[in-house]
């Protein structure tokens, strides 16, 4: 078994532990996306659902893992990118199937909603430190860079496969220098604004009696953007400087030395986030079901709300009923678009 | 105004929800809950909260601008005004006459005692009064 092989079947066994998990991490009053009792989860019906939703989806992985495998020997090369595709689409389908099972024992929401008459703007956590630094240390990589163009090598590799080979190369003009600090700016300003629709776009805390829990929840995801956009900073600035500090075809640093602290942020900044949707008494969201299109896609017109906490999965998703979702969805489009056709 | 102030509303309720939040917010104004300089929440901010369309949160904002309670003004949000309560007439006197006889009817028809309901009237001017 090669090292791509290996490197590929552990992200299939990866997300299917995910997808095994996924839907215990949600409020209390929630199951496989409907409204139901608190106290669902520990009927037989509850665990009898979740147990053939996890049957459903390891069928499906160790289905992908196969195709994955085939494709890694060669059989065919459309096989490498189908297995992970077959992966997602099949834990889309087996919770949408969940839901549906779980809709009998539907219970209908409380219609009491309740908001903080608190006129304050939530700011992202860090102040304006959080945010700045993240692009201050771009700027410093873009300004060394700047300061010994010419010391870097004329033509130096930018991407590299599982085993350290380099398999791309980029020439020293701006593009290849400055590229992947580009591409770091934007990543980090996506994650920032995402940051800022939550706060600003999403409900504060419908009902009065989970509004503590709300604002925990909004406050643990806040700081893992933000976290995110420190650490993501230091991997861009430090792929920028490669050229610079390697001065040939290596990596300064192995690739799994650099994915460890992404690696690192995410798990230490998540896991207080499943923690807290984990919290007994945190009721439902103050969404109607009947907008949740398979139980994982919100499109609610008449719901003002740009972001809406998810009900598969933790953090947030977007509004599709509101018409600035659009927009937000174009300039994405945009984004990843325009450098591809450049 | 404290942190834990906080607006409800029902939306299984036969009553509009605009009528809710204009019942609900003077309510914490006579009370004394939202006092005069305090800043409420933008429109916007407080329809996403609630989840309910921003023409309903405008239109309880303007009836209440309306009454007097509160000052809505571009950039600078909604502040609560020191308001002089107006001098009533014979015509709202009797008014609120009518709709106190009709709530006091509702409340012995659901079983409620005269001194129970005595009780509460009495505890509810307290409250105003303080």
């Amino acid at each position: 078994m090669t090292a791509d092989s290996i490197a590929m079947l552990a992200v299939v066994l990866s997300i299917a532990l995910l997808f095994h998990w996924l839907p215990l991490w949600r409020r209390s009053s929630l199951w496989f996306a409907v409204t139901v009792a608190p106290d669902f989860r520990n009927t037989p019906e509850a665990r009898r659902i979740l147990r053939q939703y996890r049957i459903e989806m390891w069928t499906v992985s160790l289905i992908s893992g196969v195709l994955l495998w085939a494709g890694v020997r060669g059989e065919a090369t459309w096989l490498f990118a189908a297995g992970p595709l077959l992966q997602a689409l099949g834990a889309v389908i087996a919770f949408a199937r969940g839901r549906n099972r779980t809709k009998p024992y539907a219970r209908h929401p409380d219609g009491t909603r309740a908001a903080s008459l608190d006129a304050a703007t939530e700011h992202l956590p860090g102040g304006a430190v959080g945010i700045i630094v993240p692009y201050a240390m771009l700027a410093a990589a873009a300004i060394f860079l700047q300061q010994n163009w010419q010391r870097l090598p004329s033509r130096f590799p930018v991407h590299w496969g599982t085993d350290g080979t380099p398999d791309r190369w980029a020439e020293r003009n701006w593009r290849g220098v400055d590229g992947p600090l580009l591409m770091g700016f934007v990543v980090i300003a996506l994650l920032h604004v995402l940051g800022y629709m939550i706060a600003d776009a999403s409900p504060r805390g419908r009902m009065a009696e989970t509004a503590d829990w709300t604002a925990r929840f909004r406050r643990a995801n806040l700081r893992m953007i933000v976290a995110m956009g420190w650490t993501l900073a230091a991997l861009f600035a430090v792929l920028a400087l490669n050229p610079y500090l390697s001065g040939g075809d290596a990596l300064v640093m192995p690739v799994w030395l650099m994915l460890a602290p992404i690696l690192a942020v995410t798990a230490g900044f998540l896991w207080p986030i499943i923690r807290i949707s984990q919290e007994p008494g945190s009721g439902s969201d103050g969404t109607p079901d009947e907008c949740w299109k398979l139980g994982q896609i919100y499109y609610n017109p008449n719901d003002p709300a740009l972001m809406v906490e998810k009900r598969f999965g933790v953090g947030y998703t977007i509004n599709l009923g509101n018409r600035a979702s659009w927009l937000l969805i174009a300039l994405l489009l945009l984004i990843v678009l325009v450098p591809l056709l450049l | 105004m404290t942190q834990a102030a906080q607006i409800r509303i029902d939306l299984d309720s036969a009553e509009p929800v605009n009528r809710q939040i204009v019942d609900h917010l003077r309510t914490l104004l006579v009370e004394g809950v939202v006092a005069p300089d305090d800043i409420l929440p933008s429109v916007r901010r407080l329809a996403i909260d609630l989840g309910v369309h921003f023409n309903t949160v405008a239109d309880a904002y303007r009836t209440l601008a309306e009454e007097g309670w509160l000052e809505i003004s571009h950039g600078r949000g909604v502040r609560v005004r020191k308001r002089q309560a107006p001098r009533p007439d014979q015509e709202t006197l009797a008014t609120f006459r009518r709709r106190l006889r009709q709530l006091v009817a509702e409340m012995r028809a659901q079983g409620l005692s005269s001194a129970v309901i005595a009780r509460e009237l009495a505890s509810l001017l307290e409250v105003v009064k303080s």
